[in-house]
């Protein structure tokens, strides 16, 4: 009798046994599962590719391919553009892509590329024209606008956005052009150092552009560069060698 | 006598089996539980951080987009023959204003 309180007592203390391993097994491996290997934040780290860029900076891959872009601040890096030589004059990274990251800069940089063959254009109406034309911004906005409020839904809103992405980069186009016209007249016999500070704020206008939401917003950054334009021409034409 | 203790010993063999039978019962479920939880882990370990190694395939391609190439300075100077002063010192961008506000 006692034997077999025993016995009993002792497959009741088995079974409780493996129960518990079970539940401690599971919940270790649950555990495990949750929080990953003790290792594999090493793991990862040495499998990683290089880190993203954060807004501002460049990778030590676009440090090595774009001229300049190693120097720290925004004005300094426009003084060492304007200064390179022809050659190289094209092997920087636009400032408005540098405030950007991953597939933003990526685009950005496309942008600026596609308009490329534009500048041979020999004045501005021709130069926007090509411009429109390499964004796809034929026609008036108008008619396009009206193009996507005669779809519905979300192809409308699509079309809508993309008709905003073609119009926001004719816009910093044309602000960029003026950088052109102002590096131009450095040619001209205008300082550096007023073509360097003119530069920087249009750099600074495309990046507060970009971050406009509203399109009153971005009216009033274009009206301002009008008359930070305007501002740098009165000091430049005095300083223009006839 | 006899009886009993062969009934006692018969009732023990039967306990013993179903304590076999619990055992392996057990052992079989967590064998089950550990493979289906270590292929979720292992799994899980496969794929860290899927996002960033999206994003690094495609860092070539982002490295290897040529800038823009301003006009070159014979361009601009064929250019600034053409063009009048007037183009030289109109900023131009009312046509800006007038397509942003085209799309109000």
């Amino acid at each position: 009798m006692v034997r077999r309180v025993k016995t009993d007592l002792f497959g009741k203390i088995a079974v409780a046994a493996v129960f518990i391993i079970t539940v401690l097994s599971v919940l270790s491996l649950v555990a495990y599962a949750v929080s990953g290997p003790i290792s594999s934040p090493k793991k990862t780290a040495d499998t990683q590719q290089p880190a993203q860029p954060k807004a501002g900076e460049v990778t030590p891959d676009e440090a090595a391919k774009y001229k300049c872009s190693s120097i720290s601040t925004t004005q300094d890096r426009i003084r060492c553009r304007l200064s390179l030589a022809e050659e190289n004059e094209y092997d920087y990274l636009p400032e408005e892509c540098r405030a950007q990251v991953n597939q933003s800069r990526e685009k950005c940089v496309a942008n600026y590329k596609k308009a490329q063959a534009c500048w041979t254009s020999l004045n501005d109406t021709e130069r926007f024209s090509c411009a429109k034309s390499a964004f796809g911004l034929a026609g008036t906005v108008a008619s396009q606008k009206a193009a996507c409020d005669a779809l519905t839904g979300t192809n409308r809103s699509n079309c809508i956005l993309d008709l905003r992405d073609r119009v926001d980069v004719v816009v910093k186009f044309r602000i960029y052009n003026l950088e052109e016209k102002a590096q131009r007249l450095m040619n001209k016999g205008v300082s550096e150092e007023l073509v360097v500070d003119f530069v920087t704020l249009m750099e600074k206008s495309k990046q507060e552009y970009n971050a406009a939401k509203i399109i009153a917003e971005k009216k009033s950054i274009v009206a301002q560069v009008q008359e930070t334009w305007q501002l740098f021409i009165t000091k430049a034409k005095p300083q223009v060698k006839q | 006598m006899a009886v009993i203790h062969h009934k006692s010993k018969t009732a023990g063999q039967a306990m013993k089996n179903e304590f076999i039978n619990k055992f392996l019962l057990a052992t079989v479920i967590l064998a089950i539980v550990a493979i289906v939880v270590i292929g979720g882990c292992a799994k899980q370990a496969q794929s860290p951080l899927p996002l960033a190694t999206q994003q690094s395939a495609t860092e070539p391609a982002r490295t290897v987009e040529q800038p823009v190439a301003p006009p070159q300075q014979a361009q601009q100077a064929e250019a600034e023959k053409a063009g009048t002063d007037e183009d030289v010192y109109n900023d131009n961008l009312n046509q800006s204003i007038e397509e942003l506000s085209q799309l109000e």
